[in-house]
């Protein structure tokens, strides 16, 4: 039987995730791209576009959690001890990131500062996001079932690259949406952000997949080639759509 | 089993919270409400799932050791374990409390200042109104649950009353003050109605009340923890109940919004339910140790491989952050409050921002009526 209850779970689990990649992405990279606005007043427009709908975003990471929470508990036991750090750092920025939403609408002295909270927030989140997968490539040090390795071997240079790769990708996403759901001055903005946030991303994915080559020879097995199509799919949408 | 809980109450919040803080101009006010209720049955939900964790951990059903696993047996007894349905309506009622109680103590404060008048006498008196009819629940639900965990965990109930000796003196004191030394086992100092543990507690002039001894050393909780977390429950409990009862009276003479002492009583207790829910968990949580899952594993083999100073870490980090949150979450409301509903109404709606061009609606549609009017 090919469809069995692992499998079944596996596919719920990557599918949460995927769809919290898609939703969560674009908000994560609105709010990163809100350092780059010195307009208080277009920034107010910036995160008016994702107001409505982010916290039903992050839902989808909570659901991926705990359905590895409850299929694969083991596998959670491995990485919670593995990744603590970054995972803690994780859920205090998007701590500071939700608080900061609310409380910008509170005031307007601070107003400013509260967006840089909501920026850093978004960046350090993505970065980690892409720091976690880095490392689960690089790989994690299990005996009978457990964790056995250190607190910060999650950290490699790999990691931070991989950190770097989803931050550019969030960003596409999110200037993506804001030249979707933008007006004006917005959508300007999300034209002229997307013009080196998309190229960063290529070429940063691209030396990301060489060294993942190189670091885990399993990959090389699993994705064969089609990464090398992906990009260059990608790459030609960017160039169809360049003004 | 969270899973469900994300499933049925994470969604259903999320989505309907967006409709609710964002939709009434554009589905219209029947759907709206519809929304709110939504809301509402989301948040229920979500108590409910983690009420019935949270309980499963204090008196664990349906499941066995097998090879050194817990196994499910039954997972309708693990969901419907013995205290769940005891527990959950002692929590949802202690929710309601705190809302109302904070809402009252708002408009009492409103009303000694002499401001917002017609919008502080609705607020405390819909407060009071809530909070005597869950008041007199809490204090019926509270008697059984106390009833259930000394039938489950008679040694946090041990704890809870403060006495060392396996039976106390009689007639037993109730204890309010004590500094427990719980290495020699007895309490340095103790201070006590006497005879009213006797009546309290066993229902008679001169019972006697068990002390921690019975439970063995190493399978006792903390008591100065669970002691004074139940008496921070228990004697804010006995406050809202006392001025219940006189808002009852005074709103039968006709005072309800005139008594000085009772308004500046009101104000007081603004943040009470707070306190004592935090209380009555420190009670359930720190009673329960030394297990983790009560009777079936111990918290020092829940450990998990992380280091210790990693863990202090984040745990330093938490404190901080959330200690900057919950300061900036009290400036905001103290000044929400002091600048009054009518302020607050009068904010003009700035264009673009449908969270502040909608926030007069929202008020509006919790008083029921447009106060603009």
């Amino acid at each position: 039987m090919i469809m069995d209850l692992p499998v079944l779970s596996a596919s719920f689990m990557a599918g949460a995730l995927c769809i919290y990649v898609l939703l969560d992405g674009f908000d994560l990279g609105v709010g990163a791209l809100l350092l780059l606005e010195p307009d208080e007043r277009h920034r107010d427009r910036m995160v008016d576009a994702i107001v409505p709908t982010w916290d039903g975003n992050e839902t989808w990471l909570i659901m991926a959690a705990v359905a590895m929470l409850a299929a694969f508990p083991t596998a959670y036991g491995v990485l919670l001890p593995a990744f603590y750090v970054p995972l803690i750092v994780m859920l205090l920025s998007l701590g500071l990131r939700g608080v900061s939403f609310e409380f910008r609408y509170q005031t307007t002295k601070f107003r400013a500062r509260w967006d840089a909270v909501f920026a850093v927030g978004s960046i350090l989140v993505a970065i980690i996001q892409g720091a976690f997968v880095g490392g689960l490539i690089v790989g994690v040090a299990v005996d009978k079932g457990a964790f056995v390795g250190g607190t910060f071997d999650w950290l490699t240079p790999f990691s931070i690259l991989f950190g770097f790769v989803s931050l550019t990708g969030y960003a596409v996403l999110g200037a993506g949406w804001l030249r979707l759901k933008g007006e004006g001055n917005t959508k300007l903005f999300a034209e002229k952000s997307l013009l080196w946030v998309t190229p960063a991303f290529l070429l940063l994915s691209s030396v990301t997949c060489v060294v993942a080559y190189h670091i885990q020879p399993q990959i090389n097995e699993a994705w064969n080639h089609h990464v090398v199509y992906l990009i260059t799919l990608g790459t030609v949408f960017f160039w169809r759509d360049w003004p | 089993m969270i899973g469900l809980e994300v499933l049925t109450s994470f969604f259903l919040e999320a989505g309907f919270l967006g409709i609710m803080l964002f939709g009434l101009n554009r589905v219209g006010p029947r759907l709206h409400f519809f929304a709110t209720c939504m809301v509402a049955l989301g948040t229920i939900l979500s108590a409910s799932w983690i009420l019935s964790a949270n309980s499963w951990m204090q008196t664990p059903d349906g499941v066995a050791w097998e090879n050194g696993r817990l196994v499910v047996k039954d997972w309708w007894q693990v969901v419907v374990n013995p205290s769940w349905l005891v527990r959950l309506p002692h929590m949802l009622s202690a929710a309601y409390l705190t809302g109302s109680f904070l809402v009252a103590g708002v408009g009492a404060w409103y009303l000694l200042k002499k401001k917002h008048l017609a919008f502080a006498r609705r607020t405390v008196s819909i407060g009071l109104a809530f909070g005597s009819v869950f008041i007199a629940g809490q204090v019926f639900i509270g008697d059984i649950l106390y009833g259930t965990m000394l039938k489950y965990q008679p040694a946090k109930m041990q704890a809870v009353e403060g006495f060392w000796d396996k039976q106390s003196v009689s007639p037993a004191p109730y204890l309010w003050v004590i500094f427990p030394d719980q290495k020699n086992q007895r309490n340095i100092f103790e201070f006590g109605t006497p005879g009213l543990g006797s009546i309290w507690l066993t229902h008679s002039l001169d019972g006697r009340v068990k002390g921690l001894k019975n439970t063995s050393v190493p399978d006792q909780p903390m008591m100065g923890w669970v002691f004074y977390g139940f008496r921070t429950m228990y004697v804010i409990a006995i406050a809202m109940f006392t001025l219940a009862v006189a808002s009852l009276w005074l709103r039968w003479r006709g005072k309800l919004f005139s008594t000085r002492w009772f308004l500046i009583a009101l104000v007081w207790m603004t943040p009470s339910g707070i306190l004592a829910t935090l209380g009555g968990w420190y009670t359930a949580e720190i009673g329960r140790q030394p297990y983790v899952i009560y009777g079936l594993l111990r918290t020092a083999d829940a450990v998990s491989p992380v280091p210790a100073g990693t863990l202090l870490s984040s745990l330093i980090a938490f404190v901080i952050i959330y200690a900057i949150f919950f300061t900036a979450f009290l400036v905001f409301v103290i000044r929400a409050i002091r600048r009054g509903p009518d302020e607050l109404l009068g904010i003009p709606a700035p264009s673009g921002s449908l969270k502040r061009a909608l926030r007069p609606q929202i008020i509006a549609s919790t008083l029921g009526k447009n106060p603009i009017q």
